[in-house]
């Protein structure tokens, strides 16, 4: 995987297995602000990233945006690309009109309660054994 | 056509976007395809976040039909001084405030470029900007669906432009979002594969991994022996310590089917037409598309491979191809993609093995199968015409095609240079890999059926056809004409098609919304 310098990680495995909203939640402990359209929501990549060019650039259906630009037009961008949902790192603090925004649109936001690092690894490690499981049982929970 | 207008106002990042959620219901309502609603919710969304981070206030209208979705944001700002400086990704000027709320990377201007199918900027400094864009509605049929091999990965693309200059057929596109593959041009000959250094086109269609050891044997043609260092000994040897067991050769069907057409053309009349082997599927694809009027000349029967796959299956085999013509032809005889493999699927597991087996040293009295005695042709060798090659077979066909090639009964061409051994899915120098297999002379499998006549017939295929309804097509045919005279006809192809009358025609065909001549433009600017 080409890695540049300010350009968003794709965090998924190549071989992608469908992890649910609600799994990552529990695993990262995050708090759901919003659960949007419902937290057995499928999530097939995440990418994370502080620049909206990047982020609006690369994500796209089914997938997680984690970041730290909290705001309502992050959400509005979100819905637009039909994101699967926003996750706010470093237990940030959501502003009112942030949250308005999410139940308007119907976008799932959570907060992760570690930072923007921690949180990637924690991701990463996720899918990592979601698709090891995937591939020796041809199921993951 | 329904046309709309959202007024926009800079400074307010609170209501960003809501002009693009407003046109994405639009284009929810149309039934609009995901990728493309995707595609133009970035540029929508790119342009309009200019405007908040760049401009004092601006609108953004659209006009919508059920072929295209065309775009104009304009504001009043500051303007642009260097539009080519702002399409440069990274560049920008935009403000603190923009950059703390994850603006003003620079990637505004570009992924409006890369996600729609044109793109105009005109600006005024001091007084604003004007952005327009365009998008198709319809998305390109995939190309699994049509009846090729060749798989795209956009990412991976850096507009180099050299698939444009290799494809014989001017079947591909490189439009801002990456190559396309006008699949109904594609005949499978791989040349795009050969000259892509980057991964953006890979043959489609066949396994990357080998299936688990036990489930069959696996067949290929001896081509794939040359691969690796040692030949077929250690080749074979290293198959064997893989849990493999002896493969199926495929060229005994080869060698076959090369006798049956000399006897079929031995025993037409002296002054026939020459006969056209119908031993690489690729260029049974070139036939139909390039040389339809050549049809006739191929001999009927089944290309090796087709003949192959029915034994191949009652022996549970799996088939390692070495070509996307070849994985195209298996897959059209019913060949389930799951027996089909890509040569480095075998080949990355093998090479430790085989290197490994030979550095050992062996005994020299190994003798490798005497070359078995070159069975009794019917026809003399100076009757028959090997071509290999894409650039030699499309000049041999065209002397065919217009008679001016005499005293030949057969032709034998192949696409690739050296025949299989040239394939662009194949690692190892044709000629390298050739001096390896000298004197191997593979085993056929007992019981093979190998010559098979041909599952259907030959069906010219019908390439580009400017309009159904022959007046309107003729109308399309003055129109060509006269747009390719306005080009510059340098080919170039900077603006994505290989040539100004591939541009012209692909206006005409209503595949772009626009001409968009780079070298025209530079003209006019300079002007």
């Amino acid at each position: 995987m080409d890695q540049h310098p300010g350009r968003p990680a794709a965090l998924t495995p190549s071989v992608t297995p469908v992890v649910t909203l609600g799994a990552l939640v529990a695993s990262l402990g995050a708090q759901v602000l919003h659960a949007g359209s419902g937290l057995d929501r499928a999530v097939r990549a995440v990418f994370a990233g502080d620049r909206m060019s990047d982020l609006i650039g690369h994500a796209g259906e089914e997938a997680l945006i984690v970041t730290n630009l909290e705001g309502a037009q992050l959400v509005r961008a979100a819905q637009l690309l039909d994101a699967s949902a926003v996750l706010l790192v470093g237990a940030a603090m959501v502003r009112p009109e942030t949250l308005a925004e999410a139940q308007q649109q119907g976008t799932a936001l959570l907060v992760s309660p570690f930072g923007l690092y921690e949180t990637c690894g924690r991701l990463y490690q996720i899918f990592t054994t979601c698709r090891e499981q995937t591939t020796a049982t041809g199921g993951c929970p | 056509m329904n046309t709309g207008t959202f007024e926009i106002l800079g400074g307010d990042y609170a209501s960003g976007g809501l002009a693009s959620s407003g046109l994405k219901q639009q284009l929810r309502w149309l039934g609009t395809d995901a990728g493309v609603l995707r595609r133009a919710m970035i540029a929508a969304y790119e342009a309009e976040m200019n405007v908040v981070v760049h401009a004092r206030r601006g609108v953004l209208r659209y006009a919508l039909d059920a072929h295209r979705l065309d775009v104009v944001v304009l504001d009043e700002g500051p303007g642009i001084p260097d539009i080519a400086q702002a399409m440069q990704e990274g560049f920008s000027t935009a403000s603190a405030e923009a950059r703390a709320l994850g603006f003003g990377a620079g990637m505004g201007l570009p992924n409006i470029r890369r996600n729609t199918d044109s793109l105009t900027v005109r600006s005024v400094v001091g007084q604003g900007t004007e952005v327009c864009f365009s998008l198709l509605l319809e998305p390109a049929p995939a190309a699994s669906e049509a009846e090729s091999s060749l798989g795209i990965v956009p990412e991976r693309c850096t507009r180099c432009l050299r698939c444009l200059s290799v494809c014989p057929t001017a079947a591909l596109r490189l439009r801002p979002a990456g190559p396309v593959l006008l699949a109904g041009l594609c005949v499978d000959c791989g040349a795009c594969l050969a000259a892509c250094r980057f991964g953006a086109l890979v043959p489609l269609g066949g396994q990357p991994a080998l299936p688990e050891a036990g489930t069959g044997p696996l067949a290929m043609p001896a081509a794939l022996a040359g691969q690796l260092p040692g030949g077929p000994d250690c080749f074979v040897a290293g198959l064997d310590e893989l849990g493999r067991g002896a493969p199926l050769w495929l060229d005994p069907w080869e060698h076959e089917l090369a006798d049956a057409v000399s006897r079929h053309a031995a025993a037409l009349p002296d002054d026939e037409d020459p006969v056209i082997s119908p031993a690489c599927p690729g260029v049974l694809q070139l036939l139909a598309l390039r040389f339809p009027t050549l049809l006739p000349l191929v001999a009927p029967f089944a290309t090796p491979l087709v003949a192959a796959w029915p034994t191949l299956a009652a022996r549970g085999a799996s088939l390692v191809a070495v070509c996307s013509a070849g994985l195209t032809a298996l897959r059209q005889a019913g060949a389930p993609a799951e027996r089909l493999l890509l040569p480095a699927a075998l080949l990355d597991p093998l090479r430790p093995v085989v290197r490994r087996l030979a550095r050992r040293p062996r005994p020299a009295a190994s003798p490798s199968p005497s070359p078995s005695p070159a069975p009794a042709r019917a026809l003399p060798p100076g009757d028959r015409l090997r071509v290999e090659g894409l650039s030699h077979v499309l000049a041999v066909l065209q002397a065919l095609e217009s008679r001016t090639l005499r005293g030949i009964r057969v032709i034998e061409p192949w696409l690739c240079d050296q025949g299989c051994l040239g394939s662009p899915l194949l690692p190892e120098d044709a000629f390298v890999a050739g001096h390896r297999l000298r004197g191997f002379a593979p085993p056929a499998e007992p019981g093979g059926v190998f010559v098979q006549p041909r599952p259907a017939a030959l069906v010219a295929r019908p390439g580009i056809r400017l309009d159904p309804d022959l007046a309107k097509a003729v109308a399309k045919l003055a129109w060509l004409d006269s747009l390719t005279r306005s080009l510059p006809g340098r080919d170039c192809a900077v603006c994505g098609a290989p040539s100004c009358s591939a541009l012209a025609e692909d206006l005409v065909l209503g595949r772009i919304p626009a001409l968009d001549c780079p070298y025209q433009a530079h003209a006019e600017r300079t002007r």
